[in-house]
């Protein structure tokens, strides 16, 4: 299970228990004791390791909430200069040598060296599944080790309906309205699953958003299409909203991720964390995922509701596009909705956008990429009425409400 | 650590018994019973004393008594209650029985006092059992409480228990953790005897007659838990008219209602609570509050000839239904339903053979916990269910033996079940079923004028575990003069069933039992016990008791459980205890009430670390009084003060990181504490609060109202209920969240 449940019935609890408390005063302490932090995830899968070595908090650090992307961001409290190495203990023949050490330089494009990130030579360790991995972390004289057994499967399968696909395979069409995906790992070596349903980003180097993250101690596991993000008490959510796309990710964990994931120290008693390290915290663990883009639709069930085409001119650019109308929920005074956007926005484009009907007055927001490479993401507002009968005119607008452009839109 | 030699101890009791004189050849046990003369319900609490002797003895709940040591010559025996009248009747030589029918009279206050400190007084005279207290209505009721009357807080109150906060009506006893404590509701042991969290017992006071509460070497009678008994005596329904009797207070609405059944000689009581706080912030406002817990009490008591039938039930829920994600057109919500409670039956037959009493028992406890995300989303399900049944045979030998034996069997089932019908995912799933066949013997002897001595053994049979127990116990007394009495004993003892709470975290909601099977061993633990006890005439008493106690096998939470591995889910550990209690009472009319302290010094090893239990609590003091207060009332006082408790300071935190399998990449944090490595190696501060109650009583309308007025925590005590470290904070801060802070309350009893 994924620990933000428990953690807020946790909270519940305490807040329960101490209804009647009152806060006492602040007392200022000393410097707690450093403690070095290892977080190791081998990925078998994946030709570039990675080790993260950091302190623990003791008060004496600058405060930073910001939780960054690592390797993408640094770590906020790194060790540098610690000596990092991985030992394939199965296999004495390794290529990659005896003993593989981690270096400051990550030695590949696009990622800067930064103090507590340490990096494998590409394609090393070498890793078979069932083989036992050695880390042994010296940081300032701080020894640390850890050992795991490299994950392994044979095939992962996404059932769908009465067909199955195995993992990776093409973008999956998904009835949220009627349809149920089973995940399921035919293991070789491993302990637990988790699955990862993040919305995808317009930009791949954007942060995907996760919206539902289930790690059972199982095999197999079933999403049904309908299933709601629990994670947002009162509000709620769909997991699934039709009209988007959506990454799924399917990983298989070994023993130490799995305790990693499920445990944590108790606000209350401290303990709790189950730790497979030897003279620090953290984790060495291994996994193997992989990643399936969804493509989500619904039943038609409101009149609203459906394929509208739009043509014109925005921003100078010829557009000619379906959007693939699905509402969402209804709150006060308006309903949700997400589209695919299929077509020519200037130049070929599929994308999703979400907006919000108040009767039939539309507005959206689209995201699209324009220019060679990489692109520049472009954002607009689109706003209109919406007719059944006739066709009916849509405008565009820039960042300052500046009509950009003018769509004739029909169903 | 070494464990008493349970031989020795039984030489010892061979030794005492071998050299009895034989001086029952002249004397006789007189038994009989006490009946009310309205319509011959028992009588408990009626004084029976033999004219020009120091014989005395006390009525039961079932009317009975027995008189030891009686010479064998026509004498007189007087039968005295405060609220009956007096009576005397003529004992022939040849005569061992007497019955006797009291009825009732106006009250006389001078009699308070005697008849208070009767029980007490009682069983410092007539049976050896040591660390017994025993508490009547009146005592649970005028404790000043938080918001109403509460049975366990008043236990709390008595020595040789450790309350750790103002939270949890969990109690410690003696060195033992929480779930070693036998509770018993008219004889059925109720498994999670807790409203809201712990803030509240499920007992209702107004329901109960008496409490007995024994902190160590109880008697070979109750089995399966380490450290002590608490054994709550339901009130029998008036056999005389209807009488309702409720009370409003801030938390809940009750009512009462007792009575005789038609025209029989049977009598019934019903009663029921619910807090309404839900209903009054819905009819109010928009909010809603989706908790309230509500309980209910039965009891019907039918004598059928000599004999008499007695059957109580209780039900109690507590309720939790949140719409966690609200329902919106065209998707359904999902509701959070969490509820959780206890259903007890059960049945006594007493049925007196001549000088001998049958006594039959059936009963059904069941706890039942259940955590929903509905529909279908996830489940946790656990239930406890306990058939129990028990017989037992009190007979008198001869004058100087009052024996008991008894057997039965607890069939226990115990089930843990975790999924998810929509993810179509059994996280953990778990059954203990253990069976204990159990036979003992009881013998209260009194084989010396000065010396009681009361042995006993116990043998148990866990089914599932392959485990077979013998317990020997002893209690003795050594009279040194009328009012002085030196006290000692022994016992060993045996638990197959725990809780698996993590006992480090302050708060539970309720227990998490387990029950011996292959894996789960039976825990054990010996007790020695050696004090004294003096009364100072009728209205002061005062008792010390030194003790040390040995536990093996505790069965503690493993918190790097392995769901997947059955047996996986606990560590063992061992300790032991010493300590002393003291109690001094007074009784009284104008001044009633206890002073009661303890010492402690507990610890456990396990996995090979030892430790100091979060519960370990060196000096525990609590003061209370009853008196006449202001204005007319009744005022109850209650002083308490604790030295500090142990918990494990926290010396940083680390970033608990969550990754991301897509990119490849660590994100989100949690900041997580790091404990000290060593456990419970830092105390809270002392503990200590003052509660004030008055209560008045007025005559209106036919019936008696009683409003009261209290206020826990007078002096607004921040005492500490946990603390919170911040060491993301530059530089690390601790703060922390106090106990009750001043909490005024008020309420409404009343009685037609």
């Amino acid at each position: 299970m994924n620990r933000t449940p428990r953690r807020a019935f946790f909270t519940l609890l305490t807040v329960v228990a101490a209804v009647g408390g009152c806060e006492l005063s602040e007392v200022v302490l000393p410097p707690g004791d450093p403690v070095v932090v290892v977080l190791a995830i081998m990925r078998p899968d994946l030709n570039h390791q990675w080790v993260v070595v950091e302190r623990s908090l003791t008060g004496d650090e600058p405060r930073q909430s910001t939780p960054g992307e690592i390797p993408f961001d640094d770590p906020q409290t790194p060790i540098a200069d610690a000596t990092v190495t991985i030992e394939n203990r199965s296999f004495p023949g390794d290529p990659c040598g005896r003993s593989v050490t981690f270096a400051r330089d990550p030695q590949r494009l696009g990622i800067r060296p930064v103090d507590g990130l340490y990096w494998a030579p590409l394609g090393c360790p070498t890793m078979r599944p069932g083989d036992t991995l050695v880390l042994r972390v010296d940081a300032s004289g701080v020894l640390v080790t850890g050992q795991t057994i490299v994950v392994g499967v044979q095939q992962m399968l996404l059932h769908h309906g009465d067909a199955s696909v195995v993992l990776p395979g093409p973008e999956l069409e998904f009835n949220r309205d009627t349809d149920t995906l089973e995940a399921e790992i035919q293991p070789l070596f491993g302990r637990a699953l988790q699955i990862d349903v993040r919305r995808r980003p317009l930009l791949a180097s954007s942060r995907r958003l996760r919206v539902v993250s289930l790690f059972v101690d199982s095999t197999a596991v079933t999403i049904p299409g309908d299933l709601v993000d629990l994670f947002r008490p009162g509000t709620g959510d769909d997991v699934f909203r039709a009209g988007r796309f959506y990454d799924l990710s399917v990983a298989f964990t070994d023993q130490n991720y799995f305790d990693f994931v499920r445990s944590s120290n108790s606000a209350l008693s401290g303990r709790g964390f189950v730790n497979h390290l030897d003279g620090g915290l953290g984790v060495f663990g291994s996994l193997v995922a992989e990643t399936n883009p969804l493509r989500v639709i619904a039943e038609l069930d409101d009149p609203r509701e459906g394929t509208y085409r739009m043509q014109g001119t925005v921003d100078g650019l010829p557009v000619d596009v379906e959007w693939d109308l699905y509402l969402a929920r209804s709150i006060p005074d308006s309903t949700d909705f997400s589209a695919f956007v299929i077509g020519t926005w200037g130049s070929p484009i599929d994308v999703s956008v979400d907006g919000y009907l108040t009767g039939n007055r539309l507005r959206a927001v689209i995201q699209y990429v324009t220019g060679p490479g990489v692109g520049q993401p472009v954002q607009r507002r689109v706003e209109g009425f919406l007719s059944q009968q006739s066709p009916f005119e849509v405008f565009v607008k820039n960042a300052l409400g500046q009509v950009v452009g003018t769509l004739t839109a029909s169903r | 650590m070494r464990f008493p030699s349970f031989g020795l101890l039984w030489a010892i009791a061979f030794v005492v018994g071998t050299a009895a004189p034989a001086s029952g050849q002249a004397l006789r046990a007189v038994s009989g019973r006490v009946l009310a003369a309205e319509d011959g319900a028992p009588l408990r609490g009626v004084a029976v004393r033999v004219i020009g002797m120091d014989l005395i003895a006390v009525s039961d709940e079932a009317g009975r008594f027995v008189l030891q040591n009686v010479p064998r010559l026509p004498t007189v025996v007087t039968f005295q209650r405060f609220g009956l009248t007096d009576d005397t009747l003529a004992l022939s030589a040849d005569q061992d029985t007497l019955v006797a029918y009291l009825a009732a009279e106006a009250v006389r206050i001078e009699d308070i006092t005697a008849e208070a400190a009767a029980p007490a007084r009682h069983r410092f005279e007539e049976t050896a059992q040591t660390s017994t207290v025993t508490l009547d209505a009146a005592d649970i009721r005028d404790a000043p409480a938080v918001l109403e009357a509460d049975v366990i807080r008043t236990v709390q109150l008595l020595p040789g228990t450790v309350a750790r906060n103002d939270y949890t009506t969990g109690f410690n006893v003696r060195g033992g953790e929480s779930d070693q404590n036998l509770i018993l509701l008219d004889g059925v042991p109720i498994f999670n005897p807790t409203h809201l969290g712990g803030l509240f017992s499920t007992f209702d006071a107004a329901a109960v007659d008496r409490l007995d509460f024994m902190t160590g070497a109880f008697p070979a009678g109750y089995g399966g838990r380490l450290s002590s008994v608490m054994d709550v005596t339901l009130r029998r329904g008036s056999s005389e008219r209807t009488t309702a009797r409720g009370q409003l207070s801030l938390l809940s609405a009750k009512l009462l209602v007792d009575g005789p059944v038609g025209e029989t000689d049977a009598t019934y009581l019903l009663g029921g609570r619910r807090t309404y706080a839900d209903a009054v912030v819905g009819a109010v406002s928009k909010a809603t509050l989706p908790y309230y817990f509500a309980d209910a009490v039965a009891k019907v008591t039918v004598p059928v000839g000599d004999a008499r039938i007695s059957a109580m039930a209780y039900w109690g829920t507590d309720v939790l239904d949140w719409p966690w994600v609200e329902d919106e057109p065209g998707r359904d919500g999902v509701d959070l339903e969490f509820n959780w409670g206890n259903q007890l039956f059960g049945v006594t037959v007493e049925k007196p053979f001549g000088d001998r009493i049958l006594s039959l028992h059936v009963s059904r406890s069941a706890f039942a916990a259940g955590l929903g995300l509905e529909p279908d989303l996830f489940r946790l399900d656990n239930t406890v269910r306990l058939w129990s049944g028990r017989w037992s045979l009190a007979l008198s030998p001869d004058a100087t033996h009052d024996v008991r034996i008894g057997g039965g069997v607890e069939d226990y089932a115990i089930a843990y079940d975790i999924r998810s019908n929509s993810l179509n995912v059994d996280f953990f799933s778990r059954t203990y079923q253990p069976r204990i066949w159990f036979a003992f013997v009881d013998d209260q002897w009194h084989p010396l004028t000065w010396l009681l001595v009361r042995p006993g053994v116990r043998f148990e049979r866990v089914e599932g575990r392959g485990f077979t127990s013998f317990a020997p116990r002893v209690s003795m007394k050594v009279f040194v003069d009328d009012d002085l009495a030196l006290v000692g004993s022994a016992g060993r003892y045996y638990q197959s069933i725990h809780s698996l709470l993590d006992h480090d975290i302050p708060v539970a909601l309720f227990d998490v039992w387990v029950g011996a099977d292959e894996f789960l061993p039976v825990a054990r633990s010996d007790h020695l016990v050696f004090g004294f006890e003096k009364w100072f005439g009728a209205s002061y008493s005062i008792s010390l008791e030194g003790y040390r106690k040995w536990f093996r096998n505790l069965v503690i939470r493993n918190l790097e459980q392995d769901f997947k591995l059955a047996g996986d889910e606990f560590l063992t550990a061992d300790g032991d205890a010493w300590g002393a209690d003291l109690m001094v009472r007074k009784y009284g009319a104008k001044l009633h009430g206890w002073l009661a302290y303890s010492f402690s010094k507990t610890s456990r090893v396990a996995a090979g670390e030892e430790f100091t239990p979060a519960h370990d609590r060196r000096h525990t003091l609590d003061i209370v009084l009853r008196a006449d207060g202001p204005l007319g009332s009744t005022m109850g006082v209650r002083w308490g003060f604790g030295s500090p408790l142990p918990y494990t300071d926290f010396v940083g935190e680390w970033r608990h990181r969550e990754y991301n399998a897509i990119i490849h990449a660590f994100e989100d944090f949690e900041n997580e504490p790091i404990p000290a490595t060593r456990r419970n190696r830092a105390r809270y501060p002392s503990y200590h609060r003052l509660d004030v109650s008055l209560r008045w009583e007025v005559n209106k309308w036919g019936g008696i109202l009683r409003p009261y007025f209290q206020v826990a925590n007078i002096y607004n005590r921040r005492n500490v209920f946990v603390y919170t470290y911040h060491y993301d904070d530059r530089p690390a801060t601790r703060t922390g969240i106090s106990q009750l802070p001043l909490l005024p309350s008020f309420g409404l009893e009343f009685v037609f």
